[in-house]
């Protein structure tokens, strides 16, 4: 295999986390370089939309920086942060639910509405994966993928049963094989 | 397309296209601050503190005013630690280097260093330079030989990329020297944190804090393993341990193989317990022999099946002797808690069936619980952690894992890529080609 995939690399230990709770701008940089690309994965496995996962990230990271003296550790940074990043997606996902109301009562015609599929500025896997999967399903092989979090935390993170997210888990990861070979991913 | 591949595609993607936002979350984190990595003075002065000599003493205070006055007094005069290279076989010993790689401060960690230091003065001299006359002085006096071949190499630098840089070029120096004198080395390389948690458990245990930080990543890793018992072993030994448990541990590498010279070979060991359990080979039906470490001793630890009986017998790597486990606990103290008592079947009440674990664990590696075969479990207990030794066979290849019973943790996997001792399939048949090739005498070349 090619690339610098290393699952090592996914994690965020606590020791970084209580560097970041001294105030030390170098190890907020640090995280924020190893877990922002899973923040926006996740954002953009909820929301489809490159601005408002843009929006969720930044959210996110201030929130980190309000609340990282409530961290406990436990090494379980990621599950926190996808925990605070999720909140920021559903907020933004029931503000625009609360603005397409408005638009319809007040306009009439809301002209096209905004989709998830159509936000994709043609980002091919965020499209495979909006397609194929349901928002349960994405959000777990996002978690998994971006951050090789354990599927007990997982299943913790999103409240389900951890036999739910195993058999979810293992039924998206064969449904991607199959469109991913179709659409003539390389590996 | 293989699972990982799949999960791999999405790493990259979501990574590639994630929003470089820092600078502006910054803006609004006003208590964020750069601080610096390292005060080498202040480190300096700490290490002074720190010795036994010094400490409680009045003349400790004495100079340690001093020193702070110097400092203070003197801004601008003190070179700047830029770089750090600690050396640890047995001898200990702590380069620390400015900006040009220039050694501005050696430090001795224990009695052992004095030796091979001596009367060297190494400031102001090259840092490659320093490396040479500091492994040239450990063989010389005898501290890296073919029987204690490893070396531990921590490196901290203020640039991560010099950081690595150091590592591969320090690397390649010590193992060069090694085989100029004919030694086939180990070394083993780490980055250096300087963690707080390392600097007190090496004050507490009277070690490095290289080593000291190695200990705390390999129990990190493991936490059936204790920090004391590791703190006992020398660094071939440790070195042995990693080897044999594969482990997966940040940052930790190493080139060359650790020398088992000093410790008996799996056959010896296994004809050792056959001795001591006065038993026939040929009335063994089938075992099993694994180096592990029990309080601090290298062990090699043994089970035999036979058509009748089960044993299990633990034997000491370096002299073949059976190993008796200390027992430090009072046993009339009704405070202590008797973690390791099998026959306490209290601990077992939280354990993961076996169904349970396999399905954790063939899920975390992405294999198909349908494919394994000739699958094995071994419920045991360590240090109060219930772990099983799962053992299969998926698609021709072999595993062999340690896996925490109450959570599915993977402890040890011996087919982990990232694995500290993990050789694929294709490098041991090409190695076993090798052998063959270079054994004229080998009867299946014939």
């Amino acid at each position: 295999m090619s690339s610098d995939y290393r699952r090592k690399d996914l994690h965020v230990s606590d020791k970084l986390m209580r560097r970041v709770a001294r105030y030390d701008a170098q190890a907020f940089e640090e995280l924020y370089n190893q877990s922002s690309g899973a923040v926006f994965g996740l954002a953009m496995s909820i929301l489809g939309h490159r601005q408002d996962a843009e929006d969720v990230v930044q959210n996110t990271y201030i929130s980190i920086y309000e609340k990282i003296q409530d961290y406990e550790g436990e090494g379980k940074a990621m599950a926190w942060i996808f925990t605070i990043a999720r909140n920021h997606a559903y907020m933004i996902l029931r503000d625009r639910q609360k603005r397409q109301h408005v638009d319809l009562d007040d306009v009439h015609d809301i002209g096209v509405e905004t989709t998830v599929a159509e936000d994709l500025h043609k980002e091919q896997l965020v499209e495979l994966l909006l397609e194929h999967l349901n928002e349960d399903e994405r959000q777990i092989v996002v978690m998994h993928a971006m951050s090789n979090m354990k599927h007990k935390d997982i299943a913790k993170t999103l409240d389900m049963p951890l036999s739910t997210v195993l058999s979810k888990y293992r039924r998206s990861l064969k449904k991607l094989q199959t469109v991913m070979e179709v659409n003539d991913y390389e590996t | 397309m293989k699972r990982k591949d799949v999960e791999r595609k999405i790493y990259e993607e979501f990574n590639e296209r994630k929003p470089d936002l820092f600078q502006s979350i910054l803006e609004q984190c006003p208590k964020m601050t750069e601080q610096p990595v390292k005060q080498p003075v202040w480190k300096r002065i700490k290490d002074v503190i720190a010795t036994r000599r010094f400490a409680y003493s009045f003349a400790s205070l004495a100079i340690v005013v001093l020193l702070a006055l110097i400092v203070v007094g003197l801004p601008g005069n003190q070179p700047v630690t830029y770089s750090v290279i600690a050396i640890d076989v047995n001898p200990s010993v702590v380069l620390e280097l400015d900006e040009d790689d220039v050694v501005i401060n050696v430090l001795r960690n224990n009695a052992d260093a004095d030796v091979i230091i001596g009367d060297m003065d190494l400031v102001g001299v090259d840092a490659n330079i320093a490396v040479n006359a500091l492994i040239g002085s450990m063989v010389a006096n005898g501290f890296i030989n073919e029987i204690t071949n490893s070396v531990l190499l921590s490196i901290q630098s203020s640039d991560a990329t010099r950081q690595q840089q150091m590592i591969d070029e320090y690397t390649e120096t010590i193992s060069t020297l090694l085989s100029g004198s004919a030694i086939n080395g180990s070394v083993m390389t780490q980055a250096l944190d300087f963690s707080e948690d390392a600097e007190e458990l090496a004050e507490q245990l009277d070690i490095s804090e290289a080593k000291a930080e190695l200990i705390l990543r390999i129990t990190n890793i493991d936490p059936r393993m204790l920090v004391a018992d590791l703190a006992k072993l020398s660094i071939n030994d440790l070195n042995l341990l990693l080897e044999a448990k594969n482990y997966n541990i940040d940052n930790v590498r190493h080139v060359g193989a650790a020398s088992n010279l000093g410790i008996l070979t799996a056959d010896a060991a296994y004809q050792a317990a056959l001795n001591a359990l006065e038993l026939d080979a040929l009335d063994v039906l089938a075992y099993e022999v694994e180096l592990e470490q029990e309080d601090g001793v290298m062990i090699y630890e043994i089970e035999i099946e036979t058509a009748t009986d089960e044993f299990e017998i633990l034997i000491t790597a370096k002299d073949g002797t059976i190993f008796e486990e200390t027992e430090d606990d009072d046993p009339a103290d009704p405070d202590d808690d008797p973690v390791d008592d099998p026959d306490d079947d209290d601990w077992m009440n939280d354990v993961l069936s076996e169904t349970a674990i396999i399905n954790l664990v063939a899920a975390e590696l992405g294999l198909e619980v349908s494919l394994i075969t000739e699958l094995e479990f071994d419920l045991e207990l360590e240090n109060g952690i219930p772990f099983y030794a799962i053992a299969f066979v998926y698609q021709d290849q072999e595993y062999e894992l340690e896996v925490n019973a109450e959570t599915g943790y993977i402890f040890s996997n011996s087919v982990d890529e990232e694995g500290y001792n993990y050789q694929d399939e294709e490098e041991e048949d090409e190695e076993e080609e090798e052998e063959d090739t270079e054994d004229p005498e080998d009867p299946d070349d014939l």
